[in-house]
């Protein structure tokens, strides 16, 4: 690891090491992380479960990809290929997307970003991780006991009959709903009142305006899940039938509440990615946003239209043709929104000076992989597109584009990113981009061959296929593990850093958002005394005052630009 | 390193008068109002998705549903609406006593609502062993549904059953709730300087009420 | 001394709560028709009103906690409102019953 980038040292780091307690060394009994109420400890907290929760998931992901590699049985039989993909499913989005950047990155960062010592509520954010803990391990429970067959959407009446531990993990799920709500009501509170005096809301980075999008479909979207899936735990442990078609009940209404939830959800997950974003894009063009207001509005506007636009998973289920087509014109509304975004980074990056660290690669992968994933969105957004696309692999090849794609690699954006002010280490650079060049090559190659599958009929969800789809499967896996060495690198890396990283100083990037204007890591309240707001969040025209500055002068140095 | 910094807002314990990462206690009063609400915002659209299955449900079999409205016990359920309103008025009238000092008054107001919501929790019981006596269960178990066969029977039951039971869990936690601030004012602890804690307190009291206000006409009345 | 305890909005409140209540009641014995529930609901609504807004006190709160209440109400309207309007407009399903013979044309 000696391929570091240099970095001039800051006078902070001339200091005894002794003599400036950090969040982490403050206190270092176990007791004092468990019992933690530091948002900064929360989100290592959550850092580390979900990350374990994301290597299970990706478990499930390459057995199944395994299965596939000839038409008929390779590694499991059928009822456990059906477990594998309802895991994969039920892990990733519940265990791993959902909490992702909100719970880590929003925790660890927000309070800093407004200038506060902590959120508003600190011991509720505590109860979050514990409820998020708990219903994760009652999930991990039913896929011990006899797993779960029904997707991970959980669609009735089979649900309501399925042998499998059902009952359980919608209870696990329906509990971690109570920690996204307690997450997103702390940001909302937190944005509202802990702001640091004279911070206005145009002057808040724009990661927070995204986490306050977030926040707001949290709070909305979720109850209503939590309604539902009691209503078909009790269907399934009670035998109700509320949703069974033989007493009168309409299956399709649970699909109603069920993506009233699950698709805002998908902007739970994706808007915090275009948070992240928004804050390493101008960080390494070293310039302001192209226009602040219309990403900061947009965000919000993404949380609204998000709502309007769930039905645009049921077009073949039976919904009326009036609801489709209405669902289907407010779902294309989302591009525009998307769009104002994806076009504001662009031009953003283009009168910047571009210096290509890791997380901006990463955002690069986000920016190609997002516009794909979301034109082919767009596309199947057309009920008559739909109805030919509808449960084949071309739409889980685009979800994948827009969750792995999207949120994911914003996900490991944000993680290369804020890794120094987390740890005040940074990792070896050259690594780092071969990890995200890795990611970005493995995943291409995983879902790309899975439009053309789902393009010439080939079903989701099922077990066997007809030989002529082999060629493309086995591309298909053969990705897969590329993108899981590109992930095993990438944590590599960052644990080899954990331990003997390069110190860095409090501004390694350069960035002028607020999180880089206190120590790295932080102290335990964030700063040493009264931060300086001054200088504004995006404003690279002028230098800050003291060791929070850039080491490197300004304008930006030449070897920067890549 | 070492737990010689140790500062825990925890350590300083009941007598400061505001939590240590907030300026000053109107801040964290007003925190804490914008969370009640922001949590009632949830509420609101966890109960919503059930309003949302009743009013799917009943537009698809109106006569089953105006039927099973006709056999409930309307006059249980009004009597019901009656003490919740009631009880309602008397926490509002305790927020106003402890802010104006009178803790005593303000005691027996918050002892009253909680009696109050006893007496519902009780009315409801009746109200369910009788529908029980009657052969209605939820999931459309019982000799009710043997005698009324066609499809809608089933889904107004079961609504019923898991709409009023999950608002009595909330009548419950409410008086949990009411009886933790209880103390609070019986002990000193909690007077008209940190009058905000029963605000909020006293907020979700008054939402469970909301709740059952929308809930009689749907399931009792019309 | 009542008038420092109690405010008047409280009072005048309880009053015409207890009084929708009652009027909610005997008009549920007056046989209105289809218009029964829209005029329970109404009264309902009213009532829920006057409780948010002065024993709940939104009416005299910032305009955010406003908003956290009326965007919770939005997204209520749009849920019922389009899965309502899905049932309302759903053709008959052109399927057949279970093992039905296959029609002939």
């Amino acid at each position: 690891m000696t391929t570091l980038a240099p970095t001039v040292p800051s006078p902070r780091d001339a200091l005894p090491k002794a003599a400036q307690p950090t969040y982490l060394n403050v206190e270092t009994t176990l007791r004092s992380w468990l019992l933690t109420t530091d948002h900064k400890r929360i989100g290592i907290l959550y850092l580390v479960s979900i990350v374990v929760f994301f290597a299970l998931g990706g478990v499930f992901a390459l057995a199944i990809r395994l299965e596939h590699l000839t038409p008929n049985p390779t590694l499991m039989d059928a009822m456990t290929y059906n477990r594998m993909f309802t895991l994969h499913g039920v892990v990733m989005v519940w265990l791993f997307l959902i909490p992702s950047i909100p719970a880590v990155f929003g925790n660890f960062v927000l309070p800093i970003m407004l200038g506060a010592k902590d959120v508003a509520f600190p011991r509720l954010n505590l109860a979050s991780w514990y409820i998020f803990m708990a219903g994760s391990i009652i999930v991990l429970v039913s896929t011990i006991s006899s797993g779960i067959d029904t997707g991970w959407t959980f669609y009735p009446p089979y649900s309501s009959y399925s042998n499998t531990a059902v009952p359980t993990a919608l209870f696990g799920v329906f509990i971690i709903g109570f920690s996204t709500i307690i997450t997103g009501v702390n940001f909302i509170v937190t944005t509202h009142t802990m702001r640091k005096s004279g911070l206005r809301w145009l002057q808040m980075p724009l990661l927070v305006w995204a986490l306050y999008g977030t926040s707001i479909i949290q709070v909305l979207a979720t109850p209503v899940l939590g309604m539902v899936l009691l209503l078909v735990m009790l269907d399934n442990g009670l035998g109700w039938g509320f949703f069974n078609p033989a007493t009168g009940g309409d299956p399709v209404l649970f699909q109603h509440l069920f993506w009233f939830y699950s698709h805002p959800a998908v902007y739970i997950m994706i808007l915090p990615s275009m948070g992240v974003v928004s804050e390493v894009v101008t960080t390494f063009s070293r310039k302001n946003p192209f226009s602040y207001k219309a990403i900061a509005y947009s965000s919000l506007g993404i949380a609204f239209v998000g709502f309007l636009t769930w039905g645009h998973h049921m077009f073949v289920s039976g919904m009326s043709k009036f609801d489709a087509g209405a669902f289907g014109i407010l779902s294309m509304l989302v591009a525009i929104f998307s769009a104002i975004k994806v076009f504001n980074w662009t031009w953003t990056l283009k009168g910047g000076a571009v210096s290509l660290k890791t997380p901006l690669l990463y955002v690069f992968a986000f920016l190609f992989l997002f516009v794909f994933g979301g034109m082919t969105g767009v596309a199947v957004a057309a009920t008559s597109l739909d109805v030919h696309w509808h449960d084949t692999y071309f739409v889980v090849a685009h979800f994948h584009f827009i969750m792995v794609g999207g949120a994911l690699t914003g996900f490991l954006a944000a993680l290369h990113y804020w890794f120094p002010k987390m740890t005040g280490k940074m990792y070896s650079e050259r690594l780092g981009l071969l990890s995200a060049a890795l990611v970005f090559a493995g995943f291409f190659a995983t879902f790309f061959p899975q439009f053309l599958l789902g393009n010439a009929g080939m079903p989701r969800r099922y077990f066997n296929y007809p030989p002529q789809f082999q060629v493309l499967h086995l591309v298909s896996t053969s990705g897969s593990w590329i993108l899981a060495a590109g992930l095993i690198i990438a944590a590599i890396v960052l644990l080899y850093a954990l331990k003997w990283g390069h110190p860095v100083g409090p501004n390694p990037w350069g960035s002028r958002s607020f999180e880089w204007r206190t120590d790295s890591p932080p102290p335990k309240h964030n700063f040493h005394r009264e931060p300086n707001f001054d200088v504004g969040t995006y404003d690279y025209t002028q230098p800050l005052l003291g060791k929070y500055d850039d080491p490197r002068p300004l304008p930006p140095l030449p070897q920067d630009v890549a | 390193m070492t737990t010689a910094t140790h500062h825990e807002p925890a350590a300083i314990g009941h007598e400061a008068p505001h939590l240590e990462h907030f300026e000053d206690l109107e801040k964290q009063a007003h925190a804490s109002r914008l969370g009640m609400w922001i949590f009632l915002a949830t509420e609101v659209l966890l109960f919503g998705g059930a309003f949302a299955l009743f009013a799917s449900y009943q537009v698809v079999f109106p006569e089953a549903f105006r039927y099973s409205i006709h056999h409930n016990a309307k006059l249980l359920g009004s009597l019901n609406t009656g003490v919740l309103l009631v009880s309602s008025i008397f926490v509002a009238a305790a927020v106003h006593a402890l802010r104006g000092g009178r803790s005593k008054l303000a005691a027996w107001l918050v002892t009253a609502t909680m009696a109050l919501g006893f007496a519902f929790l009780g009315i409801k019981s009746i109200e369910y062993s009788r529908h029980f006596a009657e052969g209605i269960f939820p999931g459309g178990v019982g000799s009710f549904f043997q005698e009324h066969r066609g499809p809608g029977f089933p889904e107004f039951w079961t609504l019923y059953y898991g709409m009023t039971g999950l608002h009595a869990i909330h009548v419950t936690i409410g008086i949990g709730v009411l009886a933790f601030l209880l103390a609070g004012i019986v002990r000193g602890k909690l007077t008209h300087v940190n009058s905000h804690r029963l605000d909020i307190g006293a907020i979700y009291w008054h939402l469970v009420d909301v709740i059952w206000i929308f809930l009689w006409p749907l399931f009792y009345l019309a | 001394m009542s008038s420092v305890a109690f405010p008047r909005s409280v009072t005048w409140t309880g009053v015409a709560l207890i009084a929708l209540w009652l009027a909610s009641f005997g008009l549920s014995f007056v046989d209105l028709g289809d218009a029964a529930l829209v005029v329970a609901l109404v009264i309902a609504a009213v009532k829920a009103v006057l409780v948010v807004a002065f024993f709940m006190e939104l009416a005299y709160e910032p305009f955010p906690m406003k908003l956290a209440l009326l965007s919770a109400a939005a997204m209520l309207a749009i849920l019922i409102a389009l899965m309502a309007a899905d049932l309302v407009t759903r053709d008959t399903p052109p399927l057949l019953p279970y093992r039905a013979p296959a029609p002939q044309s």
